[in-house]
């Protein structure tokens, strides 16, 4: 993390401000156990029918799971569907 | 699949590369829709787009250094690219669609409602004679004119009117009404038994209780007269008001035949479908549709239709034929039949306010015939309401006294 950074994820803090909101974090919402949402990803990194890896800002998004389909996608979110496992940032 | 891709349309589209998730991001960032990726096969995986973008999707697609490929458009627009080459796919299309559009403006059900005493075979004739039938065409129905029509034949109706919903005509009725006659309060009258009994009770509200507790009276007997009497003398004729009440005994017989034949179910059943195409019966079986002796026939109609939506000139008629026999009834249950059907008679007599004390039946056999009779005693009001004749208002001027008897 840069210092410019740093600098910014305080000021963030102190201002009460969420850093998806700030810094583009990308937002995880899972839906039981069969449906996750990404909003705020920058590409589909991997697919396959046990994990999806999408790439965020600053991090990895790896879905890991079982009969897992991407149901659809665009240049801001991603949906993904199946028997959900876990799901880990890297 | 929601029904606006349906009607807009939707293509396949196939991507093979290395890296076929590169294809699906480079796809996003270009704002291309799609949806329902399969995971990647041999490298190889399919979506769905828009069919109006199919052709930019698969340039996006190939721009990121894989092979991509429309492999198939589905939906409206497809379907109609298709049936405009077959032609004689098209012409029975909108044959169909041209009698269906007909269908809709016929009469294809009619249902009655509000008719509790007249018949519904009555007002369908009436409505025949005004237009209203099985596929007649409804646009032209004139509610005011069908109205009229139907109660000049049918007098008994005070009020009608047809509401359409779909093909479905519903005929709402309002019969007159019969009213009861009023009662004349200022007519003179005496109560008078309508049945022998055994006096129990007497009330006598207005007019003087000619009848007491524990006497017994005949048919005809005037029970509470229709005058008021003072301390000395008749000062009057009134209507009686009050009830008498009395014991009553009652013997009814019944008599049937000693042997009645009743049917039985074999269980042996046949099936029969018609197609009911407008007014016009199809019989989708070889012999006649007479039904043989010794069977029932129950048919049920499965209209080709939704309630309140449409309703086509179409049903399938659905005919069990069961087969029965006869065979004697057992005494017992003709026994049983006779005895409830002298009870209904005796609580029909007695009215509701009466009540059965007792009762007992008792049955004989004689000359091929079955007699089951029935003993009851019960208590019940006896007296009726019975204008006063002359001669009964000349006997009560005879009594009342005159003026010379004042002074």
């Amino acid at each position: 993390m840069s210092k410019d950074e740093s600098r910014l994820r305080r000021l963030a803090a102190r201002l009460d401000i969420q850093p998806e909101a700030a810094f583009h974090a990308p937002r995880i919402t899972v839906s039981g156990s069969s449906s996750v949402l990404v909003e705020g990803h920058r590409g589909l990194l991997e697919y396959a029918p046990g994990y999806v890896a999408a790439a965020g800002a600053g991090c990895r998004i790896l879905i890991r799971g079982e009969n897992l389909r991407l149901e659809a996608m665009d240049g801001g979110e991603l949906v993904v569907s199946g028997r959900l496992w876990a799901v880990e940032l890297e | 699949m929601n029904i606006v891709r349906r009607i807009t349309g939707w293509a396949e589209l196939s991507i093979t590369g290395a890296s076929p998730a590169a294809a699906l991001t480079l796809l996003a960032a270009r704002g291309v829709p799609f949806w329902d990726v399969t995971p990647p096969v041999d490298f190889k995986l399919t979506l769905k787009t828009p069919a109006r973008c199919a052709e930019h999707a698969a340039a996006v697609a190939a721009s990121s250094g894989c092979e991509a490929a429309v492999t198939a458009y589905h939906g409206l627009p497809a379907l109609w690219r298709k049936a405009r080459r077959r032609l004689t796919l098209l012409i029975p299309l909108a044959a169909a669609a041209l009698v269906l559009a007909w269908s809709l403006t016929r009469v294809w059900e009619i249902t009655i409602t509000g008719n509790e005493t007249i018949p519904d075979g009555v007002i369908m004739q009436a409505l025949a004679a005004c237009g209203v039938e099985i596929g007649a065409d409804w646009t032209s129905f004139s509610p005011d004119a069908i109205r009229n029509g139907v109660i000049l034949r049918v007098p008994e109706i005070r009020w009608m009117t047809v509401k359409m919903t779909g093909c479905h005509a519903e005929v709402i009725v309002r019969e007159k009404r019969t009213y009861i006659e009023p009662v004349d309060e200022d007519e003179l009258v005496n109560i008078v038994a309508d049945k022998a009994g055994f006096i129990t009770a007497v009330y006598a509200k207005r007019g003087t209780a000619v009848a007491e507790a524990g006497r017994v009276c005949l048919p005809g007997d005037v029970l509470i007269g229709g005058w008021e009497t003072g301390r000395f003398y008749v000062q009057g004729a009134v209507r009686a008001i009050g009830y008498v009440t009395a014991r009553t005994w009652y013997d009814i017989t019944a008599a049937a035949p000693d042997t009645v034949y009743v049917k039985r179910q074999t269980g042996e059943t046949t099936t029969r479908y018609s197609l009911i195409l407008g007014k016009i019966r199809v019989n989708l079986y070889p012999d006649d549709s007479i039904c043989p002796e010794g069977c029932d026939k129950i048919t049920t109609a499965i209209p080709l239709a939704r309630a309140g939506v449409f309703t086509l000139p179409v049903a399938i008629e659905r005919t069990v034929i069961s087969a029965y026999e006869t065979e004697p009834q057992p005494a017992a249950e003709l026994r049983e039949e006779l005895e409830a059907l002298l009870m209904a008679e005796l609580e029909g007599r007695i009215g509701d306010d009466g009540e059965i004390v007792s009762c007992e039946f008792t049955a004989s056999a004689a000359d091929g015939m079955l007699y089951v009779t029935l003993r009851a005693e019960c208590e019940e009001k006896i007296g009726k309401p019975v204008p006063l004749t002359d001669g009964d208002l000349r006997a009560i001027q005879a009594k009342m006294p005159t003026t010379a008897d004042n002074g």
